[in-house]
């Protein structure tokens, strides 16, 4: 099962792990100085640090372990994922008006997070398998749609909008990805439209104040806008060089919002400036074109469409992210990959890593 | 080539688009945080730096007032409110029952207040109510588990300890409107802050308030304190020490009783003002956090003016009292001497021949008999012989028409007629039969009671017009004094001492002869020169002996004012008892009290050296005519 071997070792992608390294690293000594003003007894970061050191052995797992096991047991995971998604929505713990954990004593299982890399793993199976190089009809894409639409309305009921949301955008890269039928794309995108206000309908009272917050903070700066206001001073202030360590007063004071999770972000460019974030910036650049690399150099069409999904994954949590707390894009819960504070998205993460890394060593065995 | 690399061929090429959408988005977050962090940056900074940074002023605990003994006559208490933080907001409906059983207010009013005041700031508590007792703050206090985010918050309250008997001298506080604090040059104000309304607390406004402080300190975002950055602490106002004798104050006070009227009590030495009363009073405690609607309706709408100051503001004819002027006159005119006679049997013959009030007459007069028993047809002959503009003249020597200059402010200046002032106010000339009046203090004559006190005091002061002051001393909390009010002296009449001395001796004889119009007011061992009046609200048409028949408006006002001892006098008094009926029987009583309390009673505890009887002294004997 496991391709243990010296070449495995030497084909090893380092880089890829050393830059993601330095970002989870990066990262804990951010979430230090988040924490920093609620005194030593909550220290968040030594979680995290327990996570990276899981998270590592995550990756190895994911590195070594055949991906041929993936490719076969992913439907089985993708259903472990919705009873779990099921579980959680009957019986999770509540949090802040939304069920998304699973508590598990030393740790609150997010399913949501798994929903992601599953769905990546079972919609490359389906396309690979399914392969039409004329590109896809709409009837031909029901089945991958019901596969992602079944975790999305399972994450949207919770309510969790972000991850649902996610987990069309890999279902949409990828069908960018394998080739969508122009006339298809246009009817897609016709219906999607018309859909809109039905799904603002939907919407629980504080996601629409989210997307209303969005489109006008000054609206009701004490109540809706007050997050995106308060993340937006917090990063301008830091200006070219930073508040410096721990001296940001906009997280130490708690100005800023979910500042372990979504607004990361904001309490690093307050303390570490404009120099700081571009070094982050920089890391995160150089990881993405290690991993587009890979993917464009994977060895069979499984390894490309599952590299690409998860690449997409990532990307697009990153740009979320950042385009929310900058003010870019309304806020909706999706966690910087791999800097933001959460055991299940650390480890989801470095597992997703392990996987690339491991398309990557497949390439250069046989 | 199998099927599978056909596929990963294709594919790879396209992995392109997701090099592609790093760029694209890159760039966007780029160009975005260097927008932010560069070129907004500062813009920014200072936004979290006022996001943390708040300022509270600190209130300067107002200047104490004290008499002129260092009895305190109005400092500074606390005051309770009951407040409501933000965090509270979500919780209000559960605590509104209990609430509403404590603060006995209604849960619609509860809702109303938070509802009124809950947008105005993020971090101020929000107020539910005000100044509560000690009561309503026990049950707070002990329910405060149940009352989660419901605070008590202190401001200093200003608290005068002699209420409704020091009243209209001390004045009253008030909440600074927006017009006031615009014209306001000081920036030491801010709207809902207390300002001096009236009365001295108006006078001495800038000594009493000190100067506000201010507490700079950081808070979290749930407006948490959390560190003071820098502060500077309020100044104290400085104290002021007034002239006003507490215990004679409050005495003389309790002394006019319920009657509507005034009193004033000078030092003939120097014109301090050692007591004030105007009635009907109000409660000055009442304004000091702000006085509900509905005090403040029973004030304004009272029938009487309790905010009135009638020592100041009530103008009122002074009746025979001005026969002092008008003998005065008459001697310095040489129109008569003490030993001048005139007969009386009842009319003066001349035009509509006035009446005296004595129906039978008095028979022959002197200047002391007419005086003693305050024969009018006397005072007809001089005043007669004078002519207006003469007695106005000895009038304006003894501070009438005109204000006395006391610092309290809306002083009215009574009015004094001339033949020149009825032209042009009337433009008529000027009536033979309005010069007998005059002459008997009717007319168009008016006085407020401190001028009439001031008058009193000039005679007993041997012709020194001071200014009457209300200030002794200001000084600062380090107890340095900071200004010292002098004696003022408005003028030193030219009236000669025999004519002073023979007119001291006619008002000797008021109190002191045997046909004294007021012999109630002797009192054992003690000399008192003083002159009783009554002022005509209307001519009666007929004669009513009893004054219970007379509907009390129309009643005659009733006055005396006298200075006490004869000799080295200490204290001059006036008392106005409106519609009080007859001067001597309903006002001079009064004012015996108020001068028997001073010398026998206040005098000698203050001066335990100095022998009793230095201010019972009867030495009539050594003045010389």
């Amino acid at each position: 099962m496991f391709l243990i071997d010296r070449r495995l070792i030497l084909r090893f992608d380092w880089a890829l792990f050393f830059v993601a390294l330095a970002i989870v690293l990066i990262g804990i000594v951010n979430i230090y100085s988040a924490g920093y003003s609620l005194g030593p007894g909550v220290a968040m970061y030594k979680r995290q640090i327990y996570w990276l050191c899981l998270g590592i052995i995550f990756l190895f797992v994911g590195a070594f372990l055949d991906y041929a096991y993936i490719e076969q047991y992913c439907y089985a995971l993708y259903l472990l994922t919705l009873v779990l998604l099921f579980y959680v929505l009957f019986q999770g713990k509540l949090v802040g008006g939304s069920q998304r954990w699973i508590p598990l004593g030393f740790f609150n299982l997010q399913p949501s997070e798994l929903a992601k890399i599953s769905l990546a793993m079972v919609l490359a199976k389906w396309f690979q398998r399914k392969y039409d190089p004329k590109g896809y009809t709409i009837r031909a894409l029901l089945p991958p749609l019901a596969l992602t639409a079944i975790p999305f309305s399972l994450i949207f009921l919770q309510p969790d909008l972000g991850t649902g949301l996610m987990l069309l955008a890999i279902f949409c890269s990828i069908v960018v990805f394998v080739k969508f039928r122009l006339t298809s794309f246009i009817f897609t995108l016709c219906c999607f439209i018309s859909l809109v206000p039905f799904v603002w309908h939907l919407l629980k009272p504080y996601q629409k104040h989210r997307i209303l917050g969005f489109l006008d903070p000054g609206l009701d700066p004490l109540g809706k806008g007050y997050q995106l206001i308060q993340s937006k001073i917090a990063i301008g202030s830091g200006q070219l060089w930073g508040q410096g360590y721990l001296k940001g007063t906009q997280s130490q004071l708690d100005f800023i919002p979910e500042k372990y999770t979504d607004f990361v972000f904001s309490v690093f460019c307050e303390e570490w400036g404009f120099l700081g974030a571009a070094i982050l910036l920089g890391l995160y650049f150089l990881l993405f074109l290690r991993i587009a690399t890979i993917v464009s150099h994977a060895r069979d069409s499984f390894g490309m469409i599952l590299g690409f999904s998860i690449a997409s994954l990532f990307l697009w949590q990153f740009t979320i992210n950042l385009g929310m707390v900058l003010g870019l894009l309304p806020i909706v819960g999706i966690p910087l990959p791999l800097f933001s504070y959460g055991g299940s998205s650390l480890l989801i993460s470095m597992f997703s890593l392990g996987v690339l890394i491991n398309i990557h060593i497949k390439r250069h065995i046989f | 080539m199998d099927f599978d690399q056909q596929i990963t061929s294709s594919l790879s090429r396209r992995t392109v688009i997701l090099v592609g959408f790093l760029f694209l988005s890159l760039l966007v977050i780029f160009v975005r945080l260097w927008q932010l962090q560069l070129l907004e940056g500062e813009y920014y900074f200072d936004l979290a730096k006022n996001n943390r940074i708040k300022l509270q002023e600190i209130i300067a605990p107002r200047g104490i007032i004290y008499d002129r003994n260092g009895q305190v006559l109005a400092d500074n208490t606390p005051s309770f409110d009951i407040s409501l933080l933000h965090e509270g907001l979500q919780d209000l409906e559960r605590i509104i029952p209990l609430l509403s059983t404590i603060l006995s207010l209604s849960p619609e009013e509860i809702r109303q207040r938070v509802e009124q005041t809950k947008n105005l700031s993020r971090f101020k508590p929000i107020k539910i109510k005000k100044d509560v007792s000690r009561k309503e703050l026990g049950l707070i206090e002990f329910y405060k588990i149940d009352l989660p985010n419901v605070v008590i918050e202190v401001f200093p309250k200003r608290h005068y300890p002699l209420g409704e008997a020091m009243c209209h001298a001390i004045g009253r506080l008030g909440e600074i409107d927006e017009t006031t604090l615009k014209n306001l040059k000081s920036s030491d104000y801010g709207l809902g802050d207390f300002i001096g309304k009236s009365g001295i607390e108006k006078a001495y406004e800038n000594e009493l308030k000190g100067k506000p402080g201010w507490l700079q300190f950081e808070v979290d975002a749930l407006g948490r304190r959390k560190r003071v950055l820098s502060s500077e602490y309020p100044e104290p106002g400085n104290d002021v020490y007034l002239t006003i004798d507490a215990d004679l104050q409050r005495f003389a006070h309790k002394t006019l009783g319920d009657k509507n009227g005034a009193v004033v009590a000078l030092d003939p030495h120097n014109g301090e003002v050692l007591a004030y009363v105007s009635h009907p009073t109000f409660d000055p405690n009442l304004f000091s956090r702000g006085i509900s609607s509905k005090d403040w309706n029973a004030l304004v709408h009272s029938p009487f003016h309790p905010l009135t100051n009638k020592a100041i503001q009530g103008t009122y004819p002074p009746g025979s009292i001005f026969k002092i002027i008008t003998a005065i006159a008459g001697l310095e005119e040489q129109i008569i001497d003490p030993q001048t006679t005139f007969f009386c049997h009842g009319r003066y013959d001349f035009i509509n021949r006035p009446r005296c009030w004595k129906r039978g007459g008095h028979g022959t007069m002197d200047l002391y008999s007419a005086l003693e028993q305050s024969c009018d047809v006397y005072f007809y002959s001089v005043g007669h012989r004078l002519g207006v503009d003469k007695m106005a003249y000895y009038a304006s020597l003894f501070g009438l028409g005109k204000e006395t200059g006391i610092v309290l402010e809306g002083e009215k200046c009574g009015l004094i007629p001339t033949t020149t002032w009825k032209k042009k106010v009337y433009g008529v000339s000027w009536q033979q039969g309005e010069t007998l009046s005059t002459s008997i203090g009717q007319s168009f004559v008016l006085c407020t009671p401190l001028q009439v006190a001031l008058m009193m005091n000039t005679v007993a002061s041997n012709g020194t017009l001071y200014v009457p002051h209300l200030s002794l001393k200001v000084m600062n909390r380090a107890g340095e004094v900071l200004d010292i009010t002098d004696t003022e002296v408005r003028s030193i009449t030219s009236v000669s001492p025999a004519t002073l001395a023979a007119v001291k001796e006619g008002l000797w004889r008021v109190v002191h002869g045997d046909r004294g119009t007021a012999k109630m007011v002797r009192i054992s061992d003690l000399e008192i020169a003083g002159k009783t009046g009554t002022a005509q609200v209307i001519r009666l048409k007929e004669d009513k002996q009893d004054i219970n028949d007379i509907p009390y408006q129309y009643r005659d006002h009733a006055w005396f004012a006298a200075f006490a001892p004869f000799t080295n006098p200490c204290i001059s008094v006036a008392v106005l008892v409106e519609h009080g009926g007859f001067g001597s029987s309903v006002a001079g009583p009064i004012a015996r009290e108020i001068i028997d309390y001073y010398l026998n009673t206040i005098l000698p505890s203050k001066n335990p050296s100095i022998p009793k009887t230095l201010y019972q002294q009867s030495t009539i004997n050594d003045v010389s005519y």
